[in-house]
């Protein structure tokens, strides 16, 4: 696909931010980084981006309400939690809901990292090839008709 | 008096002196029944002292490790974040310097290639080439950039690992029981310690107002006195639902100093509060608190002959108010 893939960090935390736009420097998507939910919303109003790594703990909202928040805005956009293992709970029933796509625990290891990430953007291409193959096979099941009518009248 | 008289008194008198020192011996003998009896009791009761002061000091621990028991989880998430970004560092620290090591590798051949190299047309083409390698593999590395980043990678690595050095100190600082030890404490600095203790757990909900004055050192417990101190940040905290804020106030009054912690939080029902000292009573869930914090804050403040005295209003907040004489005595 010929989209810029983007990725967007999400951490009120500046070390862990820098710690990930440093170990995905090589990945094929570019990284955008946000330290709260404002400036989030703000770069995915700005920015065509795929997949959203978000840290469950942070002061102004916690990571499955800015999901839930980033969804309504865009519901394709491929969601992914990092956080501590303290509220594995609380993730485990929203991962088994669907709200998120992925975990990772801190502290994380980079290789896995990047392998999930991988797999996210894979997936969000996934879903959208099969929206427009959707499209096309409605299409064309409207064009069928189109002709069979077309057809039935001459007939 | 005849011989037979005086024989007569003399046997009166022995008798009686012989019932007298038969009396004494009963009296003497349950002189010193009583005596053990009274010395037994004593020891028990000095046993049942030392018992009851071990317990005082027991409870006193547990509530400690249980407010600390409060706070792991966010010390964990606290600790969790350095050490997620300094690991990830390292991760690609071990990159970076696989790909200067490379640049070196290539910089080395160049030179012992040249430096090895006798015939001067096959130097120059040996020369142009490694050049040409080198080159290519800088247009790949970017060598600047990686330099550069080392440092900030360094800076923010070593800057995790002293927050975590903190984070620890402060732990061990707190959760260590200086049972007597009394000193001049400065009570500001002792309450931001306790506030870094508490920050995980304040940080998402509560914006801290500090209001501090001029303080003398006042002589406490600071052991004691910080955990006072977390125990009202942690109850602030609790009663504080979605957001809201705690103020702590310190000042100067006379020979005293005041310490106020009030929070914007729910508030503490009329019909309670008279009990909000008393041991055991507690609103919280049985996971959430022991019923000791507020018994125990009073009884060390008790022991340094301060006072403690709370006031509420539903959906208000409450207000905390610590009196600590400057010169207190050792408990």
């Amino acid at each position: 696909m010929s989209m810029q893939q983007n990725l967007l960090c999400v951490d009120d935390e500046s070390g862990i931010l820098s710690s990930l736009a440093r170990a995905l420097r090589n990945e094929h998507f570019t990284v955008l980084t946000a330290s709260n939910s404002g400036e989030a919303l703000q770069l995915l109003s700005e920015n065509e981006i795929q997949v959203v790594l978000i840290d469950q703990h942070m002061p102004d909202i916690d990571g499955l309400n800015l999901i839930k928040k980033i969804k309504a805005q865009q519901p394709f956009i491929v969601p992914v939690i990092l956080s501590g293992l303290v509220d594995l709970e609380y993730i485990l029933a929203a991962i088994n809901r669907g709200d998120v796509q992925r975990f990772l625990a801190k502290p994380w290891n980079n290789e896995e990292l990047k392998t999930v990430l991988k797999q996210c953007f894979h997936y969000f291409d996934l879903l959208h090839s099969n929206r427009e193959l959707n499209d096309v096979v409605s299409q064309q099941k409207q064009q069928l008709a189109n002709l069979t009518a077309l057809l039935k009248e001459q007939g | 008096m005849s011989e037979h008289d005086l024989t007569a008194e003399n046997k009166a008198l022995t008798n009686a002196l012989m019932r007298e020192r038969k009396a004494r011996k009963l009296a003497e003998s349950l002189l010193e029944e009583r005596a053990v009896e009274l010395f037994l009791a004593n020891r028990e009761l000095q046993e049942s002292i030392k018992t009851l002061k071990t317990s005082n000091l027991q409870l006193l621990q547990s509530e400690k490790m249980a407010s600390i028991g409060q706070l792991a989880a966010g010390i964990a998430h606290e600790v969790n974040n350095p050490v997620g970004f300094i690991s990830s560092n390292l991760d690609t620290l071990r990159d970076y310097i696989e790909d200067v090591r490379q640049v070196i590798d290539a910089q080395r051949f160049s030179i012992k290639t040249g430096a090895e190299c006798r015939d001067v047309e096959h130097y120059t083409e040996i020369n142009t080439k490694a050049m040409a390698d080198l080159k290519a593999l800088l247009d790949t590395i970017d060598l600047d950039f990686l330099m550069g980043d080392m440092n900030d990678l360094l800076d923010e690595s070593i800057d995790g690992v002293n927050r975590i050095r903190k984070i620890v100190a402060g732990l061990l600082d707190f959760s260590r029981s200086h049972t007597s030890d009394y000193k001049h404490a400065d009570i500001n600095v002792l309450l931001e310690k306790t506030l870094s203790m508490a920050w995980n757990e304040l940080k998402y909900k509560t914006e801290v107002n500090r209001d501090f004055g001029d303080l003398p050192a006042v002589y406490c417990n600071e052991g004691k006195i910080a955990q006072v101190f977390l125990n009202l940040l942690l109850n602030a905290s609790h009663a504080i639902k979605e957001r809201g804020s705690i103020t702590i106030t310190t000042r100067q009054a006379g020979d005293y100093v005041s310490i106020i912690v009030a929070d914007s939080g729910v508030g503490i029902p009329k019909n309670i509060i008279a009990n909000v000292f008393d041991p055991f009573f507690t609103t919280k869930n049985v996971s959430e608190g022991t019923g000791l914090g507020l018994h125990i804050v009073r009884s060390v403040i008790d022991a340094h002959q301060g006072t403690i005295s709370v006031d509420s209003q539903i959906g208000e907040g409450a207000s905390f108010t610590i009196l600590l004489p400057i010169l207190g005595l050792d408990a």
